[in-house]
């Protein structure tokens, strides 16, 4: 998967999550000032991201992104390190 | 002439409010010498001792705020106690002073309140902060973890969804705390508005920004809100926190009015 797979798949889930209108949740959209996250959406985005992805996310690193992009960027970089198979698990 | 008036009342106000600055800072360390005295009470009785510290500010914040009205600074007054719940609830409030928590906690026998970091470590207000069990609202989900478990214990929770003191001309974005703690604890929501007639200590004014006469302030204490009565879904989760979010934000916009400070 390249990132930008990863990125309309990360777009997604927080699309569904959060019920949050596709229109706003573009790469550089801040989390806070835009898409309105709090400290329990953050964790609930890491719980579908690793059901998604089987992965380990760490909450501190999640918490720290700033924008849509920097959580792709930081999930990429997990899932090459953490050598996750590339084909995310299919929920629907 | 009717300046001099005008200047005499200011300085009865600035006097009377200064001094009410001190009476409540005396007021606060005295307290830590009761606090003492809790403190012999034995740790299996914490509870007990919460709810007795909780009870002791809720009797001094009565007798403050009879100062306030005897010297003519201030005149609180709350209406709709009735719509208090029996058992548990989450008291929200809008915040358009420092003063308004001082006339809640004199309104409700027994509630621990969600407070800024800086009061926990406050000088004047730790002990009384610490020994009532109040929540710092730094981190969110141990502050949902701790009201969930207070309200389980049988005591409201005070929690103000801006966040922080009101804007000078309109609410702040409710943060969600209230939402998940309702949603996780299944305790109803009860609404309260607050109106003044005159803006004082709002965010970001100095004690000595007062008007030149005394004071109304109001405390309207709406009917409970239940989640699962006003969400179709009211599961544990972030779409139904700002679903919930945003009814009470809309409630609040309704009944709030700013620069003349009347109610709708």
């Amino acid at each position: 998967m390249n990132k930008e797979e990863l990125l309309q798949k990360v777009e997604d889930v927080i699309v569904d999550t959060f019920e949050i209108d596709r229109a706003i949740v573009k790469p550089e959209a801040d989390l806070v000032a835009d898409l309105d996250f709090d400290s329990l959406d953050a964790i609930e985005l890491i719980l579908q991201l690793e059901e998604q992805y089987d992965a380990k996310i760490s909450a501190e690193k999640l918490k720290s992104s700033k924008t849509v992009q920097d959580v792709v960027d930081y999930l990429y970089e997990l899932l090459v390190e953490q050598n996750v198979p590339e084909t995310a698990e299919e929920t629907s | 002439m009717g300046k001099t008036i005008r200047l005499i009342s200011y300085l009865r106000m600035a006097v009377g409010t200064g001094s009410a600055f001190a009476i409540f800072g005396a007021g606060g360390l005295c307290l830590n010498i009761l606090i003492l005295l809790l403190e012999l009470i034995p740790a299996e009785f914490a509870e007990k001792r919460e709810h007795m510290m909780q009870k002791i500010v809720h009797y001094a914040f009565r007798a403050f705020y009879l100062y306030l009205k005897v010297f003519r600074l201030i005149d609180g007054k709350a209406k709709g106690q009735e719509n208090l719940a029996s058992g548990a609830y989450i008291f929200v409030a809008n915040h358009p002073t420092l003063l308004d928590i001082v006339l809640i906690l004199a309104t409700l026998p027994k509630a621990v309140c969600v407070v800024k970091p800086e009061i926990m470590d406050s000088v004047y207000m730790r002990g009384v902060a610490r020994t009532a069990a109040y929540i710092s609202n730094e981190d969110g989900e141990q502050l949902i973890a701790a009201c969930v478990e207070k309200l389980k214990q049988g005591t409201p929770v005070v929690i103000f969804p801006e966040g922080t003191r009101s804007l000078a001309n309109g609410l702040a974005d409710f943060k969600r705390s209230a939402a998940w703690i309702a949603l996780k604890s299944g305790f109803p929501v009860v609404p309260a508005v607050l109106s003044i007639s005159a803006p004082i200590l709002m965010k970001d004014w100095k004690w000595y920004q007062l008007p030149p006469h005394s004071i109304e302030m109001l405390l309207e204490i709406h009917e409970p809100l239940y989640v699962e009565h006003v969400l179709e879904n009211s599961n544990y989760d972030p779409v139904s926190a700002r679903k919930f979010t945003t009814i009470l934000q809309q409630f609040y916009e309704k009944k709030v009015i700013f620069n003349d400070n009347k109610r709708k």
